[in-house]
């Protein structure tokens, strides 16, 4: 099969790699003042952002804006064709906060940033470097010229490098699509690598998607017959703050370990392995082949969820071949709900070496979590429809009533519910009930990434185009 | 032993006194805020009805959308006999509201009494439903709330009972089926009723096969008749190809994001959500004659080969049906399913955009299609955003059961028909897996 081309000089590096080579990061949010300022701190750094032909970069250096800050840039009416409407509404406002769960425990009224009560983002500038010299040099750099420009800091998250594990102590990043092209046109996978082979306008507006069509992109008017595809090499970004609690949720596996007279002789790290789907070391619950721990198939060998739960965060959050009872059809349908995962660490882990019961017995109160940050081109079909179609869906696949223990909020009820847990297994099924929420959202903003050209048409307005087109 | 309840599917249409527009609106806003806020409604009195709703719509034929609210429609699913339904809806102080409603409507006879007016309008105004689904055939609303509380009482013994990993799981099964006989001394046990069934897949072959031996017969009785049919579908094939590639599509300028939060703010209250949607079908004779036949081969399909709880591989559908209304001029569907809208939408493009593409393609607006039933609702995104567009809110909606998902529903029946049936160990480990 012949895979689109993909234009990567036309589009910003982070949407192809996550750049592990540079571990050290920083997410600064900007707020805008007048359009012309605006316009001309753009073009002062254009030529720093990093584009995908650069395969191996020292440091990369990128830029995604808000609906407010676009809108400072782009006016309405010159738009033909819109912004995805869940970009142009934005994360805190109701409709996205009830699909998401971003209510009680995770309302947008009590976020750090990007909430309903916090100064407004118009942008985020995300740097990523070799090491924190590097990268405190380009930050300094970056905040003198944002002074040059009277474009304010709303706030500057800072990622920590806590190798590849996520907080709770579980081998993360395993699992991320692979963009169909991106191997070059002839790219061949292992046939146990197809159900994770993505097309790229899943990802990237401007290629063909799952449905074989393009998605929706924003156009605008540049003369009477002109119009210029903004959207082109462009994607939408999810970036969600995420604060994990490390203790409570051991605290909470060691209670059930130790009381719970349903999981006698279930040890603590074997209780958490079911609830995330894979153990501490990443090695899924579901049979695979040795070593392998991204391909494996829950219909042929799990159906039942004997071995990872039907309930489990891997699970849900991609359900792979299991959905229904037609492995086929339900891989081809995963696949249009996919995201590409490019988010880091924040806050030093609760125990250097991620011992559970040293996480459990600590009394640090640090935060820590996770800046959840994705790719994707349609936000509804893909990242919301992953939380609330199947991680906050207590029914999800059959089930009566278990969320994702992970990540899962029972939207519908608005409020936080303990919800239930169930291990499949013989002779017949244990339940966890009364799970209580470990995972917190703090802050958050949907963005859009344009890709290289538009930058340039951001920067200069419609002039630029004269030049490129 | 119950014997088989069929369920019934209700469309009423009529016009509103347009005097009484905003008492409608009015008496519509209260009942529905008595049905969220779970206070004491009419609906929880009438035993029979699984879901019902009222919806008021403009005409969906207005020149300048949309136009004034001009008709109420009242629609519902229930068990067993019509003439039931209306009695518990009439019935004591259960009538109240429902005859508020239907006063503001132009036919409704004020004059005599009451159950028997509402019983004249609702039997006067019925519209016919063109092809309808439903999820769970047989299975009332009785049985389904029994079932309901069994599934209830056995997670309670599993969770004060622990059994051990050699547990032999016969042992675990008679347990907790001596546990049902104690917690609930009144219970029937029902029989399966099975429903006559062919496979899809041999529907579609037997629809192939009636009709090549149509051709075959015509040959039989003269060459010259074949002929006239072969010209006559090829005419058809031509004529409806042509018009497929003038048929305007709704422009992709037009995303409804206006139109949205009317319509999300009632979703997503409970574990299902209902739709009401209605479009003007394409102008000529031509159109209507092809979305008739559709419909009627879809009503045919569901009752006879999507009878086990998919609709052409959607299992999340309770009732659905489609109902052309406004002198032929326009199609109503309005369903009842589990999840969001977006995962509703997704399996209608990823499960059974064939279908859906060969009912509505005979509507206007629709995203390109190609040969009837190709492209169109295949076409995701458009075809999320000509959904929404036609979508019309629903004033007020009931469910009976509104926490519970199809499959819920279908696995309360297996785990309640199998608490009396003789297993071996294969059938009692399956068994068990269902809890």
């Amino acid at each position: 099969m012949q895979f689109p081309k993909i234009e990567f000089g036309d589009i910003q590096g982070l949407l192809i790699r996550s750049y592990s080579f540079l571990p050290e990061a920083c997410y600064v949010m900007l707020q805008f003042t007048e359009q012309a300022q605006v316009r001309a701190f753009l073009a002062d750094i254009l030529p720093g952002i990093t584009s995908a032909s650069h395969k191996r970069p020292d440091l990369a250096f990128h830029i995604a804006f808000t609906n407010t800050g676009i809108s400072r840039l782009i006016p309405q009416e010159q738009l033909i064709t819109g912004f995805a409407p869940e970009f142009t509404e934005g994360l805190n406002t109701k409709t996205r906060s009830r699909i998401l769960g971003d209510f009680d425990t995770n309302a947008a009224e009590k976020w750090y940033w990007g909430g309903n009560h916090n100064p407004q983002v118009d942008a985020v500038l995300m740097i990523f470097a070799k090491d924190s010299a590097a990268l405190e040099n380009k930050y300094q750099d970056t905040a003198e010229i944002l002074k040059r420009y009277n474009i304010t800091e709303v706030t500057r998250l800072n990622t920590m490098n806590i190798g590849s594990k996520e907080h709770f102590g579980f081998e993360d990043g395993i699992m991320n699509p692979l963009i169909a092209g991106v191997g070059g046109s002839n790219a061949r996978y292992k046939a146990e690598e197809e159900q994770n082979v993505v097309m790229p306008g899943e990802f990237i507006l401007g290629y063909p998607n799952e449905y074989a069509k393009f998605p929706l992109s924003p156009r605008i008017k540049t003369g009477k017959e002109d119009i210029f595809d903004i959207g082109k090499n462009g994607s939408y970004m999810v970036f969600r703050q995420l604060e994990q609690d490390v203790k409570v949720f051991w605290e909470f596996i060691y209670g059930l370990s130790e009381n719970d007279p349903h999981l006698q002789g279930m040890t603590p790290e074997l209780i958490a392995a079911k609830i995330m789907g894979r153990q501490l070391n990443g090695e899924p619950l579901t049979p695979a082949a040795t070593g392998d721990l991204k391909n494996f198939f829950f219909a042929e060998k799990d159906k039942d969820g004997y071995h990872c739960p039907i309930g489990a965060h891997i699970r849900k959050s991609n359900p792979r071949d299991g959905i229904d009872d037609d492995p086929g059809l339900s891989v081809k349908m995963v696949k249009k709900h996919k995201i590409l995962r490019r988010g880091r660490a924040f806050g030093a882990p609760l125990s250097p070496d991620f011992d559970p019961a040293a996480m459990r017995a600590s009394g640090n109160n640090d935060k820590r979590g996770l800046y959840f940050i994705c790719f994707n081109a349609q936000i509804n079909r893909q990242f919301e429809f992953i939380q609330n179609a199947w991680c906050n869906n207590n029914k999800f696949d059959g089930l009566n009533d278990d969320i994702d223990p992970i990540v899962g909020f029972p939207f519908r009820e608005g409020v936080f519910r303990n919800s239930a847990f169930t291990i499949q297994g013989c002779p017949v099924r244990k339940k966890i009930n009364n799970i209580p929420q470990f995972v917190f959202v703090r802050g958050g903003a949907y963005f859009f990434m344009p890709g290289m050209q538009a930058l340039k048409y951001l920067a200069n307005g419609p002039s630029s185009l004269n030049a490129v087109l | 032993m119950k014997t088989f309840t069929d369920q019934n599917g209700l469309i009423v249409v009529a016009d509103i006194d347009a005097n009484k527009l905003s008492i409608l609106c009015n008496e519509l806003q209260l009942l529905h805020t008595s049905i969220i806020t779970k206070a004491d409604h009419p609906f929880r009195k009438i035993k029979s009805v699984y879901f019902a709703r009222f919806v008021i719509f403009p005409d969906p034929l207005a020149a300048q959308p949309p136009g004034q609210l001009f008709r109420l429609v009242y629609s519902g699913t229930y068990d067993g006999q019509l003439d039931t339904c209306l009695q518990a809806m009439t019935a004591g102080e259960t009538i109240s509201p429902f005859q508020k409603i239907f006063s503001c409507c132009k036919d409704y006879d004020p004059a005599i009494p009451p159950a028997t007016a509402i019983t004249t309008f609702i039997k006067g105004h019925l519209q016919r439903v063109d092809a309808y689904y439903s999820g769970y055939r047989g299975l009332s609303t009785d049985i389904i709330g029994k079932e309901a509380e069994i599934y209830t009482h056995i997670q309670q013994f599993l969770r004060e009972r622990t059994f051990a990993p050699a547990d032999d799981p016969k042992f675990i099964k008679q347990e907790i089926v001596q546990y049902i006989h104690q917690q609930v001394p009144d219970y029937n046990p029902i029989k399966a009723v099975p429903l006559p069934y062919i496979k899809p897949v041999y529907a579609g072959l037997l629809i192939g096969l009636l009709l090549t031996g149509v051709l075959v017969l015509a040959g039989f009785i003269h060459l010259y008749l074949l002929g006239i049919l072969v010209a006559l579908i090829a005419g058809i094939v031509f004529y409806l190809r042509r018009l497929e590639q003038t048929a305007p599509e709704l422009p992709d300028t037009e995303q409804e994001v206006a139109a949205v939060p009317s319509l999300t703010k009632d979703e997503d209250f409970y574990a299902q959500n209902q739709l009401s949607h209605l479009v003007a079908i394409s102008p000529g004779r031509f159109r209507l004659g092809v979305l008739r036949t559709v419909l009627w081969l879809i009503n045919l399909l569901a009752k006879y080969s999507f009878n086990k709880g998919a609709l052409g591989g959607i299992s999340t559908i309770h009732f659905a049906g489609w109902s052309v209304l406004e002198k032929e001029r326009a199609l109503l569907f309005f369903s009842n399913f589990d999840g969001s809208w977006e995962n509703y939408l997704s399996d209608f493009v990823d499960r059974a955009a064939v279908g859906l593409t060969g009912v509505w393609s005979n509507t206007i607006n629709f995203p390109r299609t190609s040969w009837l039933v190709f492209k169109g609702a295949a076409d995701e995104e458009r075809f999320k955003n000509w959904t929404r567009k036609y979508q019309i809110h629903t004033q007020v909606w009931y469910s009976a059961f509104e926490e519970l998902t199809v499959k819920n529903i279908l696995r309360n029946h297996r785990i309640t028909l199998g608490l009396n049936q003789e297993m071996n160990d294969m059938q009692t480990k399956k068994w068990l897996n269902l809890l």
